[in-house]
């Protein structure tokens, strides 16, 4: 267990005594141990030999470097998500439901079991009658679920009723009565809670209005016509660039790298997260947006999950670096992406801005890019012609 | 404002000490130098909470110790083995004695629970075979301080192995059962 040791004095107290940090007392003491004994002055000697060579092999300058920007980087990722939580906390309110839900879904089978099991002990004649209605019911179902249907059906009004299997037909005059199509109405009785959810997204609006139509073609976040500003965006592997990875301001440079965003969308109903996302972009100064305006994802979240997420590139860049593919110096990627409604990338292209990046890197930013999550919203969104600054060292 | 400057002073100062603490007991270099690299950057995000009472030195020793000791820890739950062959060849100085990573082993899972400083005072006399004086003097603890930390440890170490004991001897009962 014990180490091997070299001299009268243990390793770390020489560590120290080369990083100059023995207290005085204890430094003198040790210079005349050093005099006076080889082995020691060798061993010191040795020491620093050691220490020299791991310095060179990462230089203290480029330690800094790495060690800044991962600092950076940490205290942007903590911006970004304490920008982001409460999106997320409003997005998923419902999920409160779900306890309530199927504790009164596990009362409701305990109160239909317990009615069928009680059809036995019922009148001879009553469990006659049940048997006639046994036997006329369709074979492929076993009795105790043909039970509970015959249940159900006596319970649904007329016009409607439950044909073999558990698929629900609507009668013509339901359908005319509701209005709704019979997808719609299989949605509603086969994904309840989802189905409420969104329902109640639709009609809880907070200005009292009916709910618009939905939004049938996405949001766009693109370039403006405009000549494009100097990028002064979110660099990956610059420690000195400090434009997007600190502070608020920064968000939104990185979500208008490359031009002002333009808003194309047709008209929907706000919703209440709608309208907090639009008190926190008019306290940010953006313009503010008018009743009926598009419900996609803000710039803000945009930029808030891309600062989240670009050090996956990280790994991409530096095997590109690696391979001689890229070199050392300023490298602008433009990315161009659609969110969906339910936050997953899809149609992800990234290339160089100001070079030609090969086909490797570019399907490694890409599959990087696909694997981004972003918050849940009504609409696609598109994001048009990003431009990412990074410094490759 | 991060300070390079700042950061590449004490990386030039304490970075080799502080990857030899971490080869010493991970025995693999690519994970000391994360180590290493780990505990300056915690100790940079947290610097407010330096209080000053130790040096920066023993302070980052500290952290480096624990991440070290932590890593340990975590590979044993996963199952992890180390893979001598792929480490770089290193000086030998460096290298820890088989004897030095099996106590780092041990130690890793009898100090679970055990605050930084008690658990870099028990790696510095068991793994590292200094003394108790020499332990002072490396830490800026005073020599009764690392004999309370040593109480602790030992404290701590007997209640672990009891509850260690009670647990081995659970399951051979529950095996004779089965049988």
């Amino acid at each position: 267990m014990v180490e091997q040791r070299r001299t009268e004095v243990c390793d770390l107290i020489l560590e120290r005594y080369l990083a100059g940090d023995l207290p005085a007392e204890e430094r003198r003491a040790l210079d005349v141990q050093r005099a006076d004994s080889s082995a020691l002055q060798s061993r010191i000697d040795e020491l620093a030999v050691e220490k020299q060579a791991f310095l060179a092999k990462d230089p203290p300058t480029q330690f800094a470097h790495r060690m800044a920007t991962r600092l950076r980087m940490a205290q942007s990722e903590s911006e970004s998500e304490s920008e982001l939580a409460p999106v997320q906390r409003a997005k998923h309110w419902w999920k409160w439901l779900l306890a309530p839900s199927a504790t009164a879904a596990v009362a409701a089978t305990v109160v239909l079991t317990f009615s069928v099991t009680r059809v036995p002990v019922e009148s001879p004649a009553a469990q006659s009658q049940d048997k006639a209605v046994l036997e006329q019911s369709p074979p492929a179902a076993g009795p105790r679920e043909i039970a509970v249907d015959e249940l159900e059906t006596d319970a649904i009004p007329d016009g409607m009723g439950f044909a073999a299997g558990r698929e629900m037909k609507p009668a013509p005059e339901a359908r005319m009565d509701s209005g709704r199509s019979r997808k719609q109405l299989a949605e509603e009785s086969t994904g309840r809670l989802g189905g409420a959810a969104r329902k109640l997204a639709k009609t809880k609006d907070v200005t009292g209005q009916p709910p618009a139509s939905a939004p049938t073609s996405p949001t766009v976040i693109a370039d403006s016509p405009s000549p494009a500003p100097p990028a002064r965006t979110a660099p990956i592997l610059d420690a000195d660039a400090e434009s997007a990875v600190a502070g608020k301001a920064d968000v939104d440079d990185v979500a208008t790298a490359s031009g002002a965003a333009t808003w194309s969308s047709p008209p929907a109903g706000p919703k209440r997260s709608e309208v907090a996302r639009t008190a926190k972009a008019k306290d940010r100064g953006e313009p503010e947006k008018k009743k009926g305006d598009v419900v996609g994802l803000s710039q803000a979240v945009v930029a808030a999950v891309v600062k989240k997420n670009k050090a996956a590139f990280k790994a991409c860049l530096q095997a590109a670096q690696d391979q001689g593919s890229i070199e050392s110096g300023h490298l602008e990627l433009v990315l161009n992406w659609t969110v969906t409604k339910d936050g997953t990338v899809k149609g992800a292209t990234v290339k160089g801005a100001n070079t030609e990046i090969d086909a490797e890197l570019k399907g490694c930013l890409q599959q990087k890019l696909t694997a981004w999550k972003f918050p849940e919203s009504d609409t696609d969104t598109v994001i048009e012609r990003m431009v990412l600054p990074v410094l490759i060292p | 404002m991060i300070e390079q400057a700042q950061i590449a002073e004490l990386y030039e100062r304490y970075g080799h000490a502080l990857y030899r603490r971490c080869l010493t007991l991970v025995s693999n270099p690519d994970d000391a130098h994360e180590l290493m690299q780990e505990a300056f950057f915690q100790f940079w995000r947290g610097r407010e909470r330096f209080e000053g009472r130790s040096s920066v030195f023993t302070y980052l020793y500290r952290i480096a110790t624990n991440l070290s000791i932590d890593r340990l820890r975590r590979r044993k739950t996963a199952g992890h083995q180390i893979e001598y062959s792929k480490a770089e060849p290193m000086t030998p100085s460096v290298l820890a004695t088989d004897r030095q990573a099996e106590a780092a082993s041990e130690l890793a899972e009898l100090t679970v629970g055990l605050d930084e400083e008690t658990i870099t005072v028990a790696v510095l006399l068991h793994v590292d075979g200094m003394t108790q004086e020499e332990i002072a003097t490396a830490l800026d603890l005073s020599r009764r301080t690392v004999g309370k930390r040593l109480q602790k440890f030992l404290s701590h170490t007997r209640k672990r192995a009891v509850q260690v004991e009670t647990h081995v001897t659970g399951q051979m009962r529950a095996g004779e059962g089965h049988g």
